[in-house]
């Protein structure tokens, strides 16, 4: 059953002076369930594509729809909420909140959609025990290594029960050990739980666990390998 | 609501050394800006209750008209039922009668004008403690038949205690004001005017030689709290009908009432211009607090987090930096004007020799009063939600997908 439907999706920056065709006509089901790569060259149009399916860039042209919403109609406020209760964001460089502990970033968007404290005490102390982090929970970001953050990230990313994690080169920052660590959570997760899992890199790494590489070269895709 | 409170309270400690400066900056002035206000309004207050004590009183009751050419026609009758009037006003303390007239002073061959006051010695001196003013001989009885004379006038004159003063004078409805007095006590003012001209004579004596009997120029009031004022006049004016014109001693005295809003104009520009380059400071910190979080703010409202709410957090924090300076510089504050309260600074030289003339104290006292805190706290608050303007208007430009770049 496909979550995100994209169609004929284009993006223009600089339309007046000197355009630039970021996206051309994408067309893109990605269904529940899937662990996918968007991989490309820099300046392929990968990170565009992934930010018009999270909704924090709106397209020239085409449409965006997720569970049937159509969400380029979606005012800005609603497209905020719509993010906030369907996808889940890990960031290349994990963006964690600087100030405040593991376990309350985990439970911040929660705080966000107004959850009751001890359904967000649950989740996160599932979310945290899932990414090998339970027993850190009270430790700042700072405290925390570059795997460790990008761990916390990802239990950010799920605790509002997202439709979809988005992850923009979550494994740019991280060493082997760290990667191979990310990568088996995020798996196991998406194994064990069918939580579907989109990247974009340029990690080989991360492309070799893919069990779809979709590949974007100058806004259009060249190549939707469904592997083995 | 809690969880916003949190991350706010911890963002400002995020850069604890700016934190701490823009918190210094304003805990020094608004510590400064405290002290010079305290300070103005503790020398008004000075000048305000010298002037009320030794010559106005807070209030005055005139009869109708009295004030515009100060006749000796348009006395009011100091009657029992008239007092009873006016002490039931809630506030009012004590009554001073006053007759005060123009008369010509002789000794001898010498003449010279002089102002002459007829006064209740016993309540003068529960009011304003005349016969500290007292250089020499004793003070006035009611039923004496002498009276006080300034030094300054008694020495033009060339007479001394014991000596014989004559009085000339016109009385009540054109009856002759004519007397000759024993000088049983010298007064001394430093103000060079009243020290030549000013003759003290008991009430019931001073009614006789201007046969006025019962009879007063005014009654000069005292009262609990000056916070009070209007609210005494207009219950006075009220109660005592179209007979009697209440005055406050600012319409008694405009010239002093004139001389602190002009004085308080000019410090509240300077304190206007001190916290105007404040204001820069903590506009820059928040400007900074802002700018250096550009990219959270995009990853916050990426993940869901609404505007208003990010406009929210930098309110609070705004507002806690604020609140920090504010309590800390109040509560320093309070003990450091209390101090100079009670311990005012004292003048000297020629700044206290002029004071002294215009028969003030040379000192500058402070004043310890709720609406001057209050007033520098409002300011600071004020400052802090126009330094947000920025950082607002940053998160309603933010565009999500370039704060992320």
């Amino acid at each position: 059953m496909s979550i995100i439907s994209i169609k004929n999706l284009s993006k223009t920056y600089n339309p007046d002076t000197i355009p630039v065709h970021a996206l051309r006509g994408v067309d893109l089901t990605i269904d529940a369930g899937e662990f996918t790569a968007i991989v490309g060259p820099s300046g392929s149009g990968k990170t565009t594509l992934l930010n018009m399916i999270g909704g924090i860039d709106s397209p020239t042209t085409g449409e965006v729809i997720i569970d049937r919403q159509n969400i380029t109609a979606l005012s800005a406020g609603e497209l905020i909420r719509f993010r906030r209760d369907h996808i889940g964001f890990v960031f290349q460089d994990y963006s964690l909140l600087p100030v405040l502990t593991a376990r309350e970033n985990v439970e911040f968007v929660m705080q966000l959609q107004g959850k009751a404290q001890s359904e967000c005490d649950q989740r996160v102390d599932e979310l945290l025990t899932a990414v090998g982090l339970r027993e850190r929970d009270n430790e700042r970001p700072g405290k925390l290594s570059g795997g460790q953050q990008q761990r916390v990230a990802v239990a950010r990313a799920l605790a509002p029960k997202p439709r979809f994690v988005l992850a923009d080169e979550p494994t740019a920052n991280l060493d082997s050990r760290s990667t191979s660590d990310l990568l088996d959570i995020m798996n196991r997760l998406n194994q064990d739980e069918g939580i579907t899992f989109i990247f974009s890199t340029h990690d080989q790494r991360v492309i070799d666990r893919a069990r779809r590489v979709v590949v974007v070269e100058d806004g259009v895709i060249k190549e939707d390998t469904v592997v083995a | 609501m809690k969880t916003l409170l949190t991350l706010a309270w911890r963002n400002i400690w995020r850069n604890k050394r700016r934190t701490i400066i823009s918190i210094s900056s304003v805990f020094f002035s608004v510590i400064l800006a405290l002290f010079m206000r305290s300070m103005q309004e503790g020398s008004y207050a000075m000048m305000i209750d010298t002037s009320v004590r030794f010559y106005a009183g807070y209030v005055q009751v005139q009869d109708k008209g009295y004030w515009e050419n100060k006749s000796i026609n348009r006395l009011l009758q100091d009657s029992n039922e008239l007092r009873k009037q006016i002490l039931s006003v809630d506030g009012v303390q004590s009554i001073m009668p006053r007759f005060e007239n123009g008369a010509l002073a002789a000794a001898g061959n010498i003449t010279r004008g002089a102002m002459l006051i007829g006064i209740d010695p016993d309540a003068e001196e529960q009011f304003n403690g005349l016969s500290g003013k007292l250089s020499s001989g004793d003070y006035l009885k009611n039923e004496d038949q002498s009276v006080m004379v300034a030094e300054g006038l008694a020495e033009y004159l060339e007479i001394g205690l014991g000596d014989t003063i004559v009085l000339i004078g016109q009385g009540y409805r054109g009856n002759s004001a004519t007397g000759k007095y024993a000088i049983s006590g010298m007064v001394k003012y430093p103000n060079p005017i009243m020290n030549r001209s000013l003759i003290y004579m008991p009430l019931p004596l001073a009614q006789e030689l201007n046969s006025a009997p019962e009879h007063a120029t005014a009654l000069a009031l005292d009262i609990e709290s000056a916070e009070q004022l209007n609210d005494i006049k207009m219950e006075l004016a009220a109660k005592l009908g179209d007979e009697f014109d209440v005055m406050t001693w600012s319409e008694l005295q405009p010239e002093l009432e004139q001389i602190i809003e002009s004085d308080r104009g000019g410090g509240i520009i300077t304190i206007g211009i001190l916290y105007t380059i404040i204001a820069f400071g903590i506009f820059g910190t928040m400007m900074m607090m802002a700018m250096e979080r550009r990219r959270e703010c995009g990853v916050l409202v990426a993940i869901g987090m609404d505007k208003w709410k990010l406009n929210l957090l930098f309110m609070m924090e705004s507002l806690m930096i604020g609140l920090v300076s504010v309590v800390i510089a109040l509560l320093a504050g309070l003990p450091l004007v209390y101090w100079f309260q009670e311990n005012p600074i004292r003048l000297s030289g020629d700044i206290a020799t002029s004071m002294e003339v215009m028969g003030i104290e040379p000192i500058i006292p402070t004043i310890v009063r709720g609406d001057i805190f209050l007033t520098q706290g409002w300011i600071v608050m004020i400052v802090f939600l126009v330094a947000l303007w920025y950082p607002l208007y940053m998160v309603r430009k933010l565009k999500v997908v370039e704060a992320l770049r």
